[in-house]
């Protein structure tokens, strides 16, 4: 009856024994897998579940949230680099564009430099830096080469003139300068005059003036250069558009030139021209006649005669 | 009858949240002791004899879960729960922060059994770094997660349980 009595009163401390020795047995045994253990881990598992799929949805929302603004932001940067990536790509293919442009007004520059047998001439190549009042600035000038009234062609034909030579700059009078004079003719049957420039902004046709008026020129004919002053025989100027009469012994021709020069980025100076005889009189023309028949309906070269010898009847 | 199921209820939440949640809000690796946290509570609320059963549900669930031995947790939580419990019939207090205080010794006390335990069982381990790499924050992190534990469970018991608090024990 003591020991009960004594067993109450001290209850907490005797359920502290039992347990502190139920779990004493249990470490002193060592077993990891037991029979309680195993229950209680699948008791666990099983009520654990929820708690685990409650928490990976949590965590996922969290993720998801907060992706809305880490993702966006990551998008964000993502598009300006993408952007910026683009950016140089465009300018990569603009340049990439701009070179293959280049290398091919280059090679038809090349071409037509190998391929003219008519002239011998030594090209400087320049490149155009800058364009003013119908004139053109070119990157080359005494220190390459450059002299005054070279001639300034592309593969189309004639540009203009030089007129201003500073050490490594020159200026290019184009054809549409109103100061232009270019010795012309007619390429089919060498009827010659004189191109001169417009000197508008709004027309670029050029005039052949000083034309016989019993000389035949049509509409479409082609106007290349007659050689007499500066600029080698033979290049194209430009064609005809249309031919006018004026109330005297000449007429006049509208040009449209051959070359904008305008849109150039880089031409030929002419700076040594050598005119092939056969050119002078025609190549076909030389051939089809005798030597001592070589007649050449051209006019001896350079033509001194005055206008009134030339154009009297 | 409402009583025990309720803290039936609350103990075996406190587990499952123990072994699943408590690894959200865990600072490098240190992880609060919430069941330790409920043994001190139901020790001060209700008795040693309360708090110790605590320890004794809490532990299992902490040593099934975990890679201990069965009873591991169990004997260092039942120690605890009885010591806290026949501490606090002697406070005459109930200010908050003697109740962290008591948490605070109670989780260390509970953190050097542990690793007694775990160095007897395998005497190779090195406890000083243990304890001092792990049982000294998990201690102050339990501490300071205290006040919360003990409202919300004085809340769910004031709640749920129509729980008046003893007359012996100091009331959360």
């Amino acid at each position: 009856m003591n020991l009960a009595r004594h067993i109450h009163e001290s209850r907490s401390a005797v359920v502290l024994a039992i347990l502190v020795a139920l779990s004493l047995v249990s470490l002193a045994s060592g077993k990891r897998a037991t029979w309680v253990a195993d229950g209680l881990r699948a008791a666990i598992s099983v009520a654990s579940y929820p708690f685990s799929k409650a928490l990976k949805t949590v965590e996922r929302a969290a993720d998801y949230t907060t992706g809305l603004f880490v993702s966006y932001n990551g998008a964000l940067e993502g598009n300006r680099a993408l952007q910026k990536k683009l950016s140089a790509a465009m300018l990569r293919a603009a340049d990439r564009a701009e070179l293959a442009a280049e290398n091919t007004r280059l090679r038809r520059m090349l071409r037509f430099e190998r391929n003219q047998p008519k002239f011998c001439f030594e090209p400087v190549e320049v490149e155009v830096i800058g364009e003013f009042e119908r004139k053109l600035q070119v990157d080359r000038g005494k220190k390459h080469g450059v002299r005054e009234f070279m001639c300034a062609m592309t593969s189309d034909g004639v540009v203009g003139a030089v007129v201003d030579v500073q050490w490594l700059s020159s200026h290019v009078l184009t054809l549409h300068h109103a100061q232009c004079r270019i010795g012309a003719m007619i390429g089919r049957n060498r009827v010659r005059g004189i191109v001169r420039g417009s000197g508008s902004d709004v027309s670029r046709i050029c005039t052949m003036e000083y034309i016989d008026i019993n000389d035949d020129v049509r509409v479409g004919d082609i106007v290349v250069t007659s050689g007499e002053r500066i600029f080698p025989r033979g290049i194209v100027i430009g064609t005809v558009l249309s031919v006018r009469s004026s109330n005297s012994l000449l007429k006049e021709a509208d040009v449209m030139p051959a070359a904008n020069p305008y849109a150039l980025d880089e031409l030929f100076l002419v700076q040594k021209a050598e005119t092939p005889l056969d050119e002078v009189a025609g190549a076909a023309l030389s051939e089809a006649m005798t030597p001592d028949s070589a007649m050449s309906r051209a006019y001896p070269m350079p033509d001194l005669r005055s206008v009134q010898e030339r154009y009297a009847p | 009858m409402r009583k025990n199921a309720l803290w039936l209820i609350l103990v075996v939440i406190a587990a499952l949240i123990q072994t699943t949640w408590l690894k959200a809000i865990a600072i490098r690796g240190v992880e609060p002791n919430l069941i330790l946290v409920l043994v001190v509570y139901f020790a001060i609320a209700s008795g040693e004899e309360r708090g110790m059963f605590t320890g004794v549900l809490g532990g299992a669930f902490q040593d099934v879960s975990g890679a201990s031995i069965l009873g591991h947790h169990v004997v260092c939580l039942v120690l605890v729960g009885y010591g806290v419990g026949r501490l606090t019939t002697r406070l005459i207090t109930e200010h908050p922060a003697v109740k962290v205080a008591v948490v605070f010794t109670a989780a260390l006390t509970n953190g050097l059994l542990y690793t007694f335990i775990e160095y007897v069982q395998s005497p190779g381990s090195n406890p000083i770094s243990k304890i001092l790499a792990g049982v000294i924050h998990a201690t102050f992190y339990t501490a300071l997660l205290s006040p919360v534990v003990f409202l919300l469970v004085y809340l769910v018991e004031q709640r749920l349980g129509r729980a008046k608090p003893k007359p012996r024990g100091a009331t959360p």
